[in-house]
């Protein structure tokens, strides 16, 4: 189970009323970090809230990180396209959802933060949720350099790709599961440069479990996963444990 | 129809496994190619291609909102 333990980071702050935030958003002029904190939904999430106009465009004025809380009170199965256009250049995303089931529940990322100037974005899935897809959500991102994505599961499925050619500096991906992550194809990793055949090569961070039995045969592991072994013969994966790192949630 | 080749990466052989009418799926994972180390013998069967999710309307931005924040 992942881990809801975090250390709340001071230099996010939440200092203004509804009305002056909204202001600085819209018009660019927010300068300093945002943290927006236990942010509720009650009816289907719409999919262009984040987009269109709230985080759209240049509500920042310079680098600075975003971290949004979201508590979903009614579940969707599909966040899309909340962070578009956003200009921050960090953000951390967590979701919950108010209502578990018993089981998990599957939650779709698709579009998610394209288009955006972000370089890390740094995605938490709690309480019985599961990431099912991907389709798009990094796509043309050019300062995009570390994915992280902290989730029960994740599955990339879709017609359009996890990591892409259009967001050619990543270099980092986190992958702070229990379970190996499904690659529906290999495409989905080596369209990013880093990753590819012949590329400079990347880092991929995994849970302690996993990374101690890389290649040992003793379980399945990201050297033998279907399609992860494959890009790992390649030679552009450098395998890291999460733990000990600075992903590493404290 | 499944279908399945072999290929190889630094003397290593894999075999790639895939459908020309949607995905293929083992232990319940579907997967639109898979790639395997030969030596492994994974087996798939034929699944069709999930349904796509469809967009949400932009005007459900507004009603959702509901001056939350």
């Amino acid at each position: 189970m992942i881990s809801n333990n975090y250390k709340e980071d001071t230099s996010y702050k939440y200092r203004w009323n509804q009305k002056e935030l909204l202001g600085k958003i819209l018009s660019g002029t927010l300068d300093e970090d945002l943290y927006i904190s236990d942010l509720r939904i009650n009816k289907t999430p719409p999919a262009y809230w984040f987009q269109n106009p709230i985080f759209r465009g240049a509500c920042f004025s310079g680098r600075h990180k975003l971290r949004v809380d979201v508590t979903l009170e009614n579940y969707h199965p599909n966040v899309q396209s909340w962070f578009e256009y956003c200009n921050a250049s960090e953000l951390i995303f967590s979701i919950k959802l108010e209502r578990p089931g018993e089981n998990y529940t599957n939650l779709a990322i698709n579009s998610f933060c394209r288009y955006s100037e972000l370089e890390t974005v740094d995605i938490r899935f709690l309480d019985k949720l599961r990431l099912s897809g991907v389709n798009t959500a990094f796509l043309n991102m050019p300062n995009l350099k570390t994915v992280i994505l902290r989730c029960y599961y994740q599955i990339a499925l879709g017609g359009d790709y996890f990591l892409s050619g259009d967001s050619p500096n990543i270099n980092v991906v986190v992958l702070d599961s229990p379970e190996v992550a499904t690659l529906p194809n290999i495409q989905h990793l080596t369209r990013a440069p880093a990753f590819a055949e012949g590329g400079p090569g990347g880092t991929i961070y995994i849970p302690q479990s996993l990374y101690d039995h890389l290649g040992d045969g003793s379980s399945y592991d990201y050297k033998s996963a279907t399609n992860w072994a494959t890009v790992d013969a390649y030679g552009t994966i450098t395998w890291a444990p999460i733990e000990g790192s600075e992903y590493e949630l404290k | 129809m499944i279908y399945t080749e072999v290929f190889f990466i630094n003397g290593k052989s894999f075999t790639k496994t895939w459908s020309d009418t949607g995905y293929v799926m083992r232990d319940n994972i579907s997967y639109k190619e898979a790639n395997d180390p030969t030596e492994l013998n994974r087996t798939y069967v034929e699944v069709p291609a999930p349904k796509e999710e469809d967009e949400a309307d932009p005007d459900e931005v507004l009603e959702a909102l509901g001056g939350v924040l």
